[in-house]
């Protein structure tokens, strides 16, 4: 970066030609407080190493199960201290648990941390609506099975296809294989 | 207690889950007088964060008084008042004795991207976070900031993450007084980096947003220039602004859900087939000029996404990086804000208790009702 730029004046400004806002830039009363930077608490970024105030190290290693696994990497050991909020389960927590087993410089543990998530969601929408689902689908099966009754035994049409928006009924895997290579 | 927890993408509500113990020597328990929402928040809240678990408690802004300690837990005691920075960090590691919180090596098994963070996934160490009525607090004595008797608690909150964040991200543009200085996002998190950028002498700052009335918010309360990219083609107006070559310099606090382009929108942010919307990022390469100095604060997740690295390469210039290691800034801050310069409470556009959390998740998250950011009260309003 320039060292020693040119000092822009709001006059400057105002001349020049993209200039959008609607009133005229006013410098407010806390320009250049901290313009020594010398005055900024991350400059310079390297010094002397300390510890800061009312350390204990090393801390003392925290007993019980992380709820987030130590990711893959042979060589990483495990952290003095963790977090337990919410703890592996379901088929979740077997992908997420599996996902963990890889280094966290692979892709794949990514990846599969976030099909972890959706998985997640998933059980979890399922079980939250499994009663009312439960419900449905038994009383729907008493009323289907109610109106089979009284149509006669076991007598069902051939079901039909859909409707498409084209206007024919669907077809049902009509398409070849070839169809869809590129033609050369 | 009450807490939000999350249910899946999208949303949130507030449940009954068990008190948090002390689960480590150095420990402490802190009843949450003040959290706040963060842009952050919406990454979680909108399913970009990897391993984010149902049942999980968000929140990484907060104040609140010390409700009991550990044995080894030194110069804090219950009673304190005090303000957390968002990460935890152990006082002792090779990056913590160089003031790099945001980098300790001893809170966070999951990844080495990043430190543990209260209420920020498993991915950042599983630990439920401060949108509770109380929270367990690693390493309290080292952590915990205590806040002056004659500065509020709101005024503190911001210190917490946002105004921190913005004021790390002016300090990487590494200004000498009179640049040209372009803030991507004019969300809480870029109006302190504007804040900043003043502070640090800047010789015009120019925000740009898609939302109006956040503009308009950050010309009232900065006196900044303004610039909404979707009126305008952003690079051309900014080179126009700076006789053909760019800012100096760019602070991108836009992150992973950037607008302005539909592509990566689809990709990024849908689909998730790369790690969020890079789109800020594009920005911010092309309007910035040739060896000039991009400030990332924005936050992004792993593992990859569309920048135009030949671009920034070809143009010289430099990216500076990081979550702010809010930890060295915090008595500095308050200084300027006992000294009168800034009102953090300024961003409160809204506040509301712990119970409408989820309703002002949305507002926020939507941007609606002129909401910049929102406070929440879980142990009744604070005054
Ligand atoms: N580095 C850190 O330590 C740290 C700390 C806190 C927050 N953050 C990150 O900073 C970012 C901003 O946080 P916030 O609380 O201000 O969030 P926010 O969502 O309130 O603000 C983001 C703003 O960017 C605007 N925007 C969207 N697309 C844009 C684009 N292409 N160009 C310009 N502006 C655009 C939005 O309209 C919004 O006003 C988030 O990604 C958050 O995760 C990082
Ligand atoms: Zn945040
Ligand atoms: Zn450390």
């Amino acid at each position: 970066m320039n060292r020693e730029p040119e000092v822009t004046t709001p006059e400057t400004i105002l001349r020049r030609s993209g200039y959008q806002s609607m009133e005229p830039v006013r410098r407010p009363s806390y320009w250049g407080v901290d313009l020594d930077p010398a005055r900024r608490p991350g400059v310079p970024g390297h010094r002397e190493p300390r510890p800061m105030a009312n350390t204990r190290f090393p801390p003392e290693p925290q007993r019980g199960m992380p709820a987030a696994p130590m990711h893959g990497r042979t060589n990483k050991t495990m952290p003095p201290v963790f977090g337990t909020a919410v703890p592996l389960r379901g088929l979740s927590g077997a992908i997420r648990k599996y996902a963990y087993s890889m280094p966290d410089h692979d892709p794949s543990h990514w990846l599969l941390k976030l099909l972890g998530d959706r998985v997640d969601s998933w059980e979890y929408h399922a079980k939250k609506y499994l009663p009312l689902g439960l419900a449905v689908a038994g009383l729907g099966f008493i009323l289907s099975s109610r109106a089979s009754e009284s149509r006669g035994l076991g007598r069902r049409k051939p079901r039909s296809l859909p409707v498409t928006r084209w206007g024919g009924e669907a077809r049902r895997r009509e398409w070849s294989r070839r169809e869809w290579a590129p033609s050369h | 207690m009450r807490a939000l927890t999350y249910e899946g993408p999208y949303r949130v509500a507030v449940r009954n889950k068990p008190e948090p113990r002390i689960e480590h020597p150095q420990d402490g328990i802190v009843r949450v007088t003040s959290a706040a929402i963060c842009g952050s928040d919406l990454h979680l809240l909108h399913g970009l964060v990897p391993d984010t678990r149902i049942g999980f408690t968000f929140g990484h802004e907060f104040t609140g008084i010390v409700e009991e300690v550990g044995p080894n837990a030194q110069g804090i005691k219950p009673g304190d008042r005090v303000m957390l920075p968002f990460q935890i960090f152990c006082g002792g590691c090779y990056y913590c004795t160089r003031g790099l919180s945001a980098c300790c090596e001893n809170t966070n098994p999951a990844t080495d991207a990043g430190t543990g963070i209260y209420g920020y996934s498993h991915t950042m160490g599983g630990y439920d976070g401060g949108q509770a009525e109380y929270v367990r607090v690693p390493f309290i004595g080292v952590d915990a900031e205590k806040i002056p008797e004659d500065v509020d608690d709101l005024d503190a909150l911001p210190i917490t993450d946002a105004f921190s964040t913005g004021y790390q991200g002016a300090e990487m543009c590494d200004l000498r007084g009179g640049e040209t200085v372009l803030v991507l996002g004019a969300g809480p998190v870029g109006l302190f980096a504007m804040w900043s950028a003043w502070a640090m002498g800047a010789g015009r700052v120019i925000a740009v947003d898609l939302e109006n009335y956040r503009l308009q918010f950050a010309r009232d309360w900065l006196g900044v220039e303004t610039i909404n990219f979707k009126e305008h083609d952003l690079v051309t107006i900014v080179k126009g602004m700076t006789e053909g070559r760019g800012a100096d310099a760019t602070i991108e606090a836009v992150g992973c859900e950037a607008s302005g382009s539909p592509v990566h929108r689809a990709l990024g942010v849908y689909a998730k087939l790369e790690a969020g919307s890079p789109q800020a990022i594009n920005f911010a390469i092309h309007a910035t000029r040739k060896g000039g100095v991009i400030s990332l604060i924005g936050a992004y997740g792993p593992p990859f996404n569309g920048v135009d690295i030949g671009t920034f390469m070809n143009k010289a210039q430099t990216m500076r990086t990081g979550q702010a290691s809010v930890k060295r800034y915090m008595p500095h801050l308050l200084e300027h804000v006992r000294a009168g310069r800034i009102k953090p409470s300024t961003v409160f556009t809204h506040r509301c208790s712990l119970e409408d959390a989820p309703r002002a998740y949305h507002t926020f998250a939507q941007k609606k009702d002129g909401c910049v950011k929102v406070a929440l009260f879980p142990n009744g309003n604070l005054h």
